[in-house]
């Protein structure tokens, strides 16, 4: 019972983005986060690239300002949220936020997401070393 | 000013008062260990944070039970000629209101949890080069926490009933609540692993209710210690009947036509009036000394009562 597949996500994030579509809210924040059209690119955009072939899902860059992207992955529309984002924001106990994967710089997740914030972090690991 | 006479306590009843306090020592240290294990485990669950306020507030039991007992024993002053056994109703009271308070705060954070429907983020940390879920490392910290405060519960009871110690009974009482709300966070917290994330607010709620129910009980003992309540059972397998017993034991005495008592309790003694109708007043300062014998006879607990001669005892 207490099987390898724990932490749930309470609304299935993990399970949904495998293979679908991951929506990452992005915000420019040169050099690690530029704008190509509607592309990404920067260090920050390869990491994520990196993450959502990791769990097989495509990333659709969603761009606009931070603080909209935060309330929308708030409310579960958004995956993740990047750019320039880092632990001393004031939305730490709104959404889920990683630990530094960089120096200061996190990414966030939607609240209450468990196990796609585990597999997340894990990866940030992997990435880090 | 005249003050109370010192109260001293049987040898037997001095040395259970002595392991009492040792006992009491364990625990304190044992809860204080509870609070950071549980800290370091905490995360955005509000099950745990409910688990650590009460942990923080367990340890003041066992605190109010060894500053008092360093205090309780005074010899009484001219500024404070009755003594300070009653130092230990001051504790009490902090806790209670403290308990009382943190209760309300910890329900209504977990209502409103519930009612904006929010979502509580467990993260990772790493633990020798793996990364794990914070989840899974409450489970130990939970089990270290109710597997002590099981076991000091259990110790404690035997020792509130042979010394007729609120304090340690409510002690008892606390760790017994404490090991309950442990186990409860556990389901909380497997209830959060399956995916249901309302189960860790919950169990917050129910946390909540069992510390507010602490808390209300213990300050409805400590007002009626204030107010001089009759003494009453410190744990339920006593007998409530010490005014009896002396309005009889007096009654018997053969310079006494009748007798009644006016009772209150102090900390752990017993003190109050003994009225009299009697039949001769002759020799009456050899007849009190008696009479404090015959109560310390009867129960350790009585100590400096005082004796009223009265014409009649109507009242």
């Amino acid at each position: 019972m207490l099987g390898c597949d724990l932490p749930r996500d309470p609304l299935r994030t993990l399970e949904r983005a495998r293979g679908g579509e991951l929506r990452v809210g992005v915000s420019e924040d040169p050099p690690l986060l530029v704008r190509r059209g509607e592309e990404a690119a920067g260090e920050e955009a390869d990491l994520i690239r990196g993450f959502a072939s990791r769990i097989g899902a495509r990333v659709r860059w969603v761009w606009g300002a931070e603080e909209k992207h935060l309330a929308m992955l708030e409310h579960h529309q958004l995956h993740l949220v990047a750019g320039g984002l880092t632990r001393s924001t004031p939305w730490m106990k709104k959404v889920a936020v990683t630990r530094p994967y960089r120096e200061e710089r996190v990414l966030a997740a939607p609240p209450g997401e468990n196990a796609f914030l585990l597999e997340l972090e894990r990866y940030l690991a992997e990435q880090r070393r | 000013m005249r003050t109370a006479p010192p109260f001293e306590l049987p040898p037997d009843v001095r040395q259970t008062f002595r392991r009492a306090t040792r006992l009491e020592w364990w625990s304190l240290l044992f809860m204080c260990s509870c609070v950071p294990v549980v800290y370091l485990t905490l995360g955005q669950s509000q099950a745990m944070r409910a688990v650590l306020i009460q942990d923080v507030l367990g340890i003041i039991p066992s605190a109010a039970f060894l500053i008092t007992a360093r205090i309780r024993w005074r010899k009484p002053t001219q500024r404070f000629p009755y003594g300070y056994q009653r130092s230990v109703a001051i504790g009490f009271l902090t806790s209670a209101v403290s308990l009382v308070g943190l209760g309300a705060l910890i329900l209504f954070e977990a209502l409103r949890t519930l009612a904006m429907r929010e979502h509580p983020t467990v993260g990772v940390v790493e633990l020798f080069g793996r990364q794990l879920w914070l989840g899974w490392l409450m489970f130990p910290a939970l089990i270290y926490c109710l597997i002590g405060e099981y076991t000091f519960g259990q110790l404690k009871q035997p020792y509130a009933l042979a010394l007729h110690d609120k304090t340690l009974a409510s002690d008892a009482r606390m760790n017994r609540a404490d090991w309950m709300t442990g186990v409860a966070a556990i389901l909380g917290i497997i209830g959060l692993a399956a995916g249901w994330w309302w189960a860790d607010a919950l169990t917050a709620a129910i946390i909540a209710v069992e510390v507010l129910h602490d808390g209300w009980a213990n300050l409805e003992q400590v007002i009626a210690d204030l107010l001089d309540e009759v003494p009453t059972k410190a744990h339920e397998h006593e007998c409530a009947d010490w005014a009896e017993k002396l309005v009889a034991r007096v009654r018997q005495l053969d310079w006494v036509r009748d007798a009644d008592v006016r009772l209150r309790e102090e900390g752990h003694i017993f003190t109050g009036e003994v009225y009299v109708v009697p039949r001769t007043t002759e020799e009456l300062p050899r007849r009190n000394a008696e009479l404090q014998r015959l109560a310390r006879e009867l129960d350790w607990r009585f100590h400096d009562l005082a004796l009223v001669a009265v014409e009649r005892l109507s009242s």
